[in-house]
């Protein structure tokens, strides 16, 4: 509370009053409130909010990891295939065992369409891939791995992380579509280093079920316990890691430290920073309505 | 103070006639020594003359005798005669003077610069419009004002001559001196000419694909004939209307006259010059075809496919999209080389043409400047074909993009309400979209390549044939006519009248003298500026440059919008 103040100072200009035009008060910005709505941020449910981003980066370097198999031929392209076909069946089926929402005849309906719409991307890409082999096949190797790092990073950036409460509906807003549309470029440019037409068709076929499909269930699994997800960040950063491994150890150390640093230094950052938050606010703001 | 008009070139004492209505305009003098006669000569000329009966009406009311006027005999002598008038129903009066001029001069009087082309308030009839203006109080009506000077005094003014005329003359009718010659050779021509253009305009207007496209659309040398169809069909008509002198109000009859001269006087110029060109285009078409084949086989062919090969290898190291590319340049060096064996093939044959086209520009050269238009848009055929397939592909491009936008912003255009709704799309919707939308982004620029590339090879021959239109167009519709009137004789270009203070020597007082304004030049130009600014917004930079930009198809102006009519009511004078 202000300790003093002006008793005869008004703020209007039409009436004569005793002091002058420009006079401050003594209670001149009494009504300000540092930091009002501030909760401050604790730092294991911080770390736990940040599996979400170090799932993505996860999902990202897996891609890479399996490009250079794919690149070096230490993997068969149809086992990649069938690798992803595999997992897409695993995905929905986790996907709709969480579904609570629609009823039989609609989950039945889903099911069909799903069936129907996944037939048609695996024909259209296969047609598609000679086409996607040959776009970028002109452009210099090291042109392609500066664009495909550039798209990775953007894909990163724009990736929608955010939690999705209570079921809802898919609504993808601009950014996360962006974000799908840089990752499957990132995968066509990189995609034009590969030799044959079943080495692209199997790396797309993989970009699409990690870039497209798998936020999908991971926005599903954000909602279920911490164990759950805790169980799913560290699974996937161990795959990453063992990829990795069989071709490049100082990759592996790269991929180790960036995993670390995400999950554990910067939400520790994070909450170290709070201290300099200094939100101000007073009468002259918009207000907030109260919608109980 | 009365206010009396009178005659600057009468100079005899006598019964004064004239007008009393709308004020006091004396016409003439007549010299006689009693009333009665004067009343009596002044009822028989008006009751026998012919071309009298018709003037009556525009003159408001029959002319009587005013009163009667005497020249001091001092005064006679003097540069400027003041007359002494004892006029009926007054004393004191004013003189202004005015001038009377013969009917066959063509000279006359008129308030305003006559505004063939904007249509006044009062004549949008038939117009729903009409019923308001009639309720509109804030426009002012020319009869609302009670004026000295109107219409009705000028009509007097210009009648007056010709009162004098009928009064000496009783049974005289006049006609311009100039006409007289013309007609006892035109009748027959006239049949002629009529029949020959309606044949002429049956063909041009020919549609190949109706119901849109004509034959003059297609070719700008039919569309020249069809001018000149339509020319010859105007002076069918019109000769027939320039006989009847008496009958037409002078100033009609004088916009009609300008305009016909104007057309004979354009026809003979360009047939002069046609002919010119003509015989300097027979004496050297040999060197003029070998000339045209080495130009178009250096620039149309060989360098369109330099230049296609150049775009294919990387060019300024773009690199391109290898398939693509090679698809584009092997189809459009294919185009190309089979045109080159077109022409090639039409090579020996292109002296006679140069011959011909040389004997046919004698009929003008304008018949030059569009059989010219035509051999260029056939030498650039192969250009307009290569541009047409490479714009569909750019303009589909965009479409998709443009499609793909909204896609991924989760909208959808609504063809039914013609605006964009927001719209939920399926996962698999949104995948085939991103997959689409990789395929366009690493293609686009191969087309962007191919098409610019064609786009500006139009614009240039855009450009080329935007300045033989505009000549073509300028040199249909230049008034020469009416700007040697202007030069020679500005009374009969008359735009308003002025009132001059003129100081006589002599006598003590200043007097007024009525003189015209001739019509100001842009008025002589209006078709001129109209033209100009038609051409200036089709071919507007910017306009063009927009259209390259979105894929539009750059098009020359349509050939209607630089063509007026030569009916009378677009006159110039």
């Amino acid at each position: 509370m202000p300790k003093s103040f002006d008793k005869d100072w008004e703020k209007v200009l039409w009436k004569k009053q005793p002091f002058a035009d420009n006079h401050i008060p003594r209670q001149f910005l009494s009504a300000l409130r540092r930091n009002v709505n501030f909760t401050p941020y604790t730092y294991w449910p911080l770390v736990l909010l940040s599996c979400a981003i170090t799932q993505h980066v996860a999902t990202i370097f897996i891609f890479l990891a399996t490009f250079v198999r794919l690149k070096e031929h230490m993997v068969d392209p149809r086992s990649l295939i069938l690798i992803s076909v595999g997992c897409f069946v695993a995905g929905y089926t986790i996907w709709s065992w969480g579904n609570h929402t629609t009823s039989k005849e609609d989950r039945y309906a889903n099911h069909l369409k799903t069936i129907k719409s996944s037939i048609l991307i695996f024909l259209a890409l296969m047609s598609l891939s000679p086409v996607l082999r040959t776009l970028t096949a002109a452009t210099s190797s090291d042109s392609i791995w500066a664009l495909s790092a550039i798209l990775f990073v953007l894909n990163a950036l724009l990736a929608d992380y955010g939690v999705r409460r209570s079921y809802q509906k898919l609504q993808e807003g601009l950014t996360s579509v962006l974000s799908m549309n840089a990752a499957i470029s990132a995968s066509v440019v990189l995609a034009s280093r590969l030799t044959a037409d079943i080495d692209v068709f199997a790396l797309i076929l993989f970009s699409v079920q990690a870039f497209a499909l798998f936020p999908i269930l991971r926005h599903r699994l954000q909602v279920s316990s911490t164990l759950v997800q805790f169980l799913m960040t560290f699974s996937l950063a161990l795959i990453a890691l063992a990829l990795t491994a069989s071709l490049s150890w100082t990759v592996m150390c790269i991929f180790f430290i960036a995993f670390f640093f995400i999950t554990f230094l910067a939400p520790a950052f994070l909450v170290w920073a709070q201290r300099y938050k200094n939100e101000i606010r007073g009468p002259w703001d918009v207000a907030t309505p109260k919608v109980n | 103070m009365l206010t009396v008009f009178w005659p600057i070139d009468v100079k005899r004492s006598g019964f004064c006639y004239g007008w009393n209505a709308p004020s006091v305009c004396i016409a003439g003098v007549l010299e006689l020594s009693a009333e009665q006669e004067a009343k009596e000569a002044l009822k028989k000329a008006l009751h026998c003359s012919i071309q009298w009966r018709y003037i009556t009406e525009s003159c408001g009311s029959e002319p009587v005798i005013l009163g009667k006027c005497v020249f001091g005999v001092e005064s006679v002598r003097s540069k400027r005669p003041t007359p002494f008038l004892q006029l009926r129903n007054c004393g004191d009066y004013t003189l202004i003077y005015y001038c009377r001029h013969q009917s066959n001069t063509l000279r006359f009087h008129t308030l305003d610069i006559p505004k063939h082309n904007v249509p006044s308030r009062e004549t949008v009839a038939g117009s729903a419009y009409l019923n308001s203006v009639l309720h509109d109080f804030t426009a002012p009506k020319r009869d609302q004002f009670v004026t000295s000077i109107n219409d009705v005094v000028l009509n007097q003014f210009n009648s007056s001559k010709s009162l004098e005329q009928a009064l000496s003359q009783p049974l005289k009718t006049e006609e311009p001196k100039l006409l007289k010659s013309f007609i006892p050779v035109g009748s027959l021509l006239l049949r002629i000419f009529a029949r020959v253009s309606v044949a002429l305009s049956t063909i041009c207007n020919f549609s190949i694909v109706p119901p849109h496209l004509l034959l003059k659309d297609v070719s700008a040398t039919i569309q020249q004939i069809d001018v000149r169809a339509e020319q010859m069909d105007f002076f069918a008509a019109e000769a027939g209307s320039l006989r009847r002198r008496t009958s037409t109000p002078i100033h009609v009859y004088s916009g009609r006259y300008t305009n016909f001269f104007n057309a004979v006087w354009l026809i003979l110029n360009d047939i002069i010059m046609g002919v010119a060109l003509g015989s300097f285009i027979c004496e050297n078409h040999v060197a003029l075809a070998r000339l045209l084949v080495e130009t178009a086989e250096d620039f149309l062919v060989s360098w369109v496919q330099w230049t296609l090969q150049w775009l294919d290898s990387w060019p300024a190291g773009l690199k391109l999209n290898t398939e693509l590319s090679h698809f584009y340049s092997h189809t459009f060096i294919g185009l190309v080389t089979v045109w080159g064996g077109f022409l090639q093939k039409g090579a020996p044959y292109l002296p006679t043409v140069i011959y011909v086209i040389g004997v046919l520009s004698s009929g003008g050269m304008t018949i030059t400047i569009s059989l010219l238009l035509d051999v260029l848009a056939l030498l650039t055929a192969h250009i307009c074909i290569c541009y047409v397939l490479s714009r569909a592909v750019y303009q589909r491009m965009l479409k998709s993009a443009g499609s793909l936008w909204n896609l991924f912003r989760g909208k959808r255009y609504n063809v039914l309400r013609n605006r964009t709704d927001s719209w939920e799309y399926d996962i698999d919707q949104l995948l085939f979209g991103t997959i689409f939308f990789t395929l366009l982004a690493f293609l686009f620029p191969t087309v962007l390549v191919y098409y610019s590339l064609f786009a500006l090879l139009r614009l240039c021959v855009l450009v080329i044939q935007a300045s033989l239109e505009t000549l073509l167009a300028l040199m249909n519709h230049f008034p020469l006519f009416a700007l040697m009137l202007r030069v020679k004789d500005p009374w009969r270009l008359p735009g308003g009248i002025h009132f001059v203070l003129e100081e006589s020597p002599g006598s003590e007082t200043p007097y007024i003298v009525i003189k015209n304004q001739p019509v100001p030049l842009s008025t002589i130009f209006f078709q001129y500026i109209e033209l100009l600014s038609r051409l200036a917004k089709h071919y507007n930079p910017l306009r063009l440059l927009w259209c390259l930009l979105s894929g539009q198809h750059l098009a020359a102006i349509p050939p209607y919008s630089i063509r007026c009519n030569k009916i009378p009511e677009d006159s110039d004078s």
